[in-house]
């Protein structure tokens, strides 16, 4: 019947975001690979300085030009990928992880502890994440390993809030009180019912948490609290390039483009995400 | 009217509490002797001492806790460690240039990013929404360093309408102070636009399909006078409940804007504290921008409950 | 005269590209001061008729055939504009739910004073005026103080009233009341519809009052329409619906309902529901559910008179001759 047909259709419909998703995840794949491959598709080497070589412009050999140690920009732009997608992505699994376990145990037990840490949780969430990087990285002293344990501080919160929240109301429904009856221990609860149900939630929030990390650690290079030198990363090309703007704005236009790119397809993938999870979207 | 005011900041002072108690810990648990740091290595056992004395380090922790708390509670923020200088008027001195800052940021975010999730929700799926949709995409996208840098070369070197440097103009130069803020300002408003929007399309849609909305089309009212006063209104609610959340990022926005554009400001101070490793001015900052947050949380809730009739009394 | 007819009105859904039809043929009319009662089960498409008239249909609805004419008028293909100016000035309309039909944000004179300044052109004085007034008609008490009090200030009997006065406020020829009373306390429903009764009288109104209450019909209107599944099955005067119905549905309406003031939500004696819109049958949508249902059921059955006067009207095969003999079933 023609009814059935149209009814069928309409579920097998493109759910919303799908696009958004599949066009993130293809920019992602790209610089992933690009930032991976570094070694192999560099056309130089990004820390060869050459002093014959200063301030190049765009040409077949520096694809993008020199910067002021006659450093080729394209490979120092690959090198810096890889530091921001690692640190991002080593933060926000660092933050996942504690967060979301520390999370579904406050709410799964509740009590004293949880009031006090969701307290001190809503406190450090207030605090200016921005400036809470900063001054952590700034006392825990430079270095990548102190840099991601920076931003997964700063990342911990939301996940902490978000699976906290989840374990709370996981915990009102019957069928965890039945396992109860059947004398599940707990922690059988969380790993076979509580996780999996929390695991989309986890997962958009955790895409949303990856863009926010490489703006963080972009940011904190810029200041000048990122990687050390001499290693290349896109906040600090785009510092160096800053410095030489009047002159060699190329410098600062390309690593900030290179941020823009890895942002955007971030953000693509987890908006697709959040829009595919909400009921309300597909009205 | 002074009831309701004086309420939700009486419930801020454990909060308060918190954060001075985390400023102190924050600034002792560093590895190493401040003065080791600050005199280097070569300072003799006598100017070390001199130097605990000083700042206080010499007493016990506890101590150190109190002095600090009712040395806070008279308005005291100790001195710097590097130029025995108060932090308080070094950091009232700047504050001025980051409160302007951050209130034309939101100002600008809120005036631009209303309407253009207005017209994104009548639009609904159409073409317009779509262009707001990808625009502000690109507007979440932006670390503020990233826009800030690319704005300053566009706009000031090489179209050369605002000056490349906003250090501070003094308030008699009205002008010259607008033309450094506009900028920075512009900066951090487009970054915040994006959400802005992104709020109002979402809240729109939402009161759009509520009952009081039919009851407005029902009695005739116009679909544009709907649109911008019987449902703004409400979604206005939500645009002030997310500026008051959305405030500590754009704290965070303020400091690199104010590096890359030369301003003076507390990010520029918490820069030079960090450099020069003076405790005591980074103590005082944090504790400035607690109290800064704690703030802007009251004013969003005063904010709300002069928007929204339900929450008075 | 009428102030509304509605002459053989269809609309249509479209969902996924197929076009359903939610109301089927539905003719009816409403006289100066006289209130049409129209009723049903929930999802017989007795809102869908208000907002057909209207003109407020989502934007997936359309009227796809027939017209609705208020006051002489042809208003089916009006454009928005045009609508603009017939609703709240010549329509009025109460709705169902009185907690949530005020916005929250806007004080109770403003809202009541808003049509009053659109519709009529008055002054922000003299809309002050006139809604405090309003208030006062529809009983408020302390209208003049209560006018800058916000809706959630008043309790839901209350609301309705603030919504019945900006429904009458320009004095319109057509009330229609979508389920007024079910959302309110049982006291406060008798004090609603009389309140009602007593505007349609005072303004001349006509009234389409949309209820599931067989109570409400026996009590405040003259005459009534039954709706099932998005038709109009039946439609006679009050007196004579309740003396001798003659669709199947009706019957068993009334069958069902030992006492007068009962809702049709407790409705036993038919087994079975109204069909979703996507699974209506061809014909007589009544088909599945009904006792009497014969082979020329499933093409659409006519309307035709019944009893003494023109007025009862019933849709239905078993009342064309040569079907079996209703009256004695």
């Amino acid at each position: 019947m023609s009814e059935a047909l149209t009814i069928d259709r309409r579920v097998r419909r493109l759910p919303p975001g799908r696009v958004a998703i599949i066009a993130g995840a293809a920019i992602m794949a790209i610089v992933a690979a690009a930032a991976i491959l570094a070694p192999l598709v560099a056309p130089h080497d990004p820390y060869a300085q050459s002093m014959l070589a200063r301030f190049r412009p765009m040409s077949a050999e520096y694809w993008l030009g020199t910067d002021q140690f006659g450093r080729d920009t394209f490979s120092r732009i690959l090198y810096g990928l890889q530091i921001t997608l690692w640190t991002a992505f080593a933060s926000t699994a660092l933050a996942m992880l504690c967060g979301t376990s520390i999370g579904i145990l406050s709410g799964y037990y509740g009590g004293r502890v949880d009031r006090w840490l969701s307290a001190a949780n809503d406190l450090l969430m207030s605090f200016p994440q921005m400036v809470a990087g900063i001054i952590i990285v700034a006392l825990l002293g430079p270095g990548i390993t102190n840099l991601i344990i920076a931003i997964a501080i700063t990342a911990f919160p939301a996940f902490y809030r978000m699976a906290r929240s989840a374990a709370l109301a996981l915990r009102e429904r019957d069928y965890i009180d039945a396992c109860r009856v059947l004398g599940y221990s707990d922690m059988r609860i969380i790993s076979r019912h509580l996780l999996p149900e929390t695991l989309d939630d986890i997962i958009i929030v955790a895409t949303l948490w990856l863009a926010t990390a490489v703006r963080t650690e972009s940011s904190l290079a810029f200041i000048g609290l990122g990687a050390p030198p001499p290693a290349a990363t896109l906040g600090g090309l785009v510092r160096e390039g800053f410095d030489n703007l009047l002159d060699y704005p190329g410098l600062a236009i390309w690593p900030s483009l290179a941020i823009l790119v890895v942002m955007i397809g971030l953000n693509l993938m987890g908006d697709g995400l959040r829009d595919a999870n909400d009921p309300r979207a597909s009205a | 009217m002074l009831r309701f005011a004086g309420q939700p900041l009486l419930t801020l002072i454990p909060t308060l509490l918190a954060v001075l108690t985390l400023a102190f810990v924050l600034v002792r648990i560093v590895p190493g002797d401040p003065a080791l740091i600050i005199l280097g290595d070569q300072a003799t056992p006598e100017a070390i001492a001199r130097f605990h004395e000083r700042t206080g380090l010499d007493q016990p922790i506890w101590h150190q806790y109190f002095a600090f708390l009712s040395q806070l509670a008279q308005g005291d923020l100790g001195v710097s460690m590097i130029s025995n200088r108060p932090v308080l008027s070094a950091v009232l001195e700047v504050l001025p240039y980051t409160l302007e800052l951050s209130l034309a940021g939101v100002f600008v975010g809120v005036v631009l990013g209303v309407p253009l999730g207005v017209v994104a929700a009548r639009s609904n799926g159409g073409p317009l929404d779509w262009i707001v949709r990808i625009f502000t995409l690109g507007g979440l996208s932006f670390p503020a360093f990233v826009s800030a840098v690319l704005m300053l070369l566009v706009f000031s070197v090489w179209l050369g309408w605002f000056p490349v440097i906003s250090s501070g103009k003094p308030i008699t130069d009205p002008w010259g102070r607008f033309m450094s803020l506009a900028l920075p300002a512009l900066n951090l408003g487009l970054v915040m636009m994006a959400y802005v929007a992104r709020v109002t399309r979402g809240g729109m849609m939402n009161v759009l399909r509520s009952d009081y909305i039919r009851t407005a089309r029902a009695k005739g009212v116009p679909a544009r006078r709907i649109v911008w006063k019987h449902a703004l209104r409400n979604v206005l609610l939500a645009v002030v409940t997310f500026t008051g959340l959305y405030f500590s990022v754009l704290i965070g926005n303020s400091v690199l804007t104010e590096i890359v554009f030369n301003r003076p400001g507390l990010g520029k101070l918490v820069i030079g504290a960090l450099e020069r490793r003076d405790y005591t001015l980074l103590q005082g900052l944090v504790v400035a921008y607690a109290v800064l947050v704690v703030l802007v949380n009251a004013l969003t809730d005063l904010c709300y409950r002069f928007v929204d009739p339900r929450v008075k009394t | 005269m009428s102030v509304l007819s509605v002459d053989n009105l269809r609309t249509s859904l479209v969902i996924g590209g197929v076009e359903y039809h939610a109301l089927r043929e539905i003719s009816l009319s409403v006289a100066e001061g006289e209130t049409l009662a129209v009723v049903g089960e929930s999802g017989c498409g007795k809102s869908m008729l208000a907002m057909s008239v209207m003109g407020l249909l989502p934007s997936v609805a359309a009227i796809t055939m027939g017209h609705v004419t208020l006051d002489a008028v042809q208003i089916e293909a009006a454009s928005e504009s045009v609508m603009e100016h017939i609703r709240g000035a010549k329509i009025g309309m109460v709705f169902q739910e009185p907690m949530t039909a005020l916005n929250p944000v806007l004080t109770v004179g403003e809202q009541i004073a808003e049509p009053l300044r659109d519709h009529l052109g008055l002054s922000k004085r003299e809309a002050r005026k006139a809604a405090v007034a309003l208030m006062e008609k529809v009983r408020i008490p302390a209208a003049a103080t209560r006018y800058n009090s916000y809706p959630h200030e008043f309790s839901g009997g209350m609301r309705q009233r603030v919504v019945i006065a900006l429904a009458i406020a320009c004095r319109p020829r057509l009330l229609i009341a979508d389920e007024p009373t079910t959302a309110l306390d049982v006291t406060v429903q008798r004090q609603i519809l009389d309140l009602l009764d007593m505007l349609r009288t005072e303004g001349k109104m006509g009234m389409l009052l949309i209820t599931h209450n067989l109570g409400t019909v026996a009590g405040h209107a003259d005459r009534v329409a039954v709706m099932y599944g998005g038709d109009l099955v039946e439609s006679a005067t009050v007196k004579e619906l309740f003396r001798s119905p003659a669709h199947p549905y009706s019957r068993a309406l009334l069958a069902s309902l030992p006492r007068v003031d009962r809702d049709l939500s407790e409705l036993a004696s038919i087994p079975g529901r109204v069909p979703a819109l996507i699974n209506m049958p061809e014909g007589c949508r009544f088909i599945d559910r009904c006792p009497h249902a014969m082979e020329r059921c499933h093409t659409m059955p006519p309307s035709v008179a019944v009893g003494e006067s023109q007025a009862h009207s019933v849709r239905c095969w078993l009342h064309v001759q040569g079907g079996e003999d209703a009256a004695e079933g």
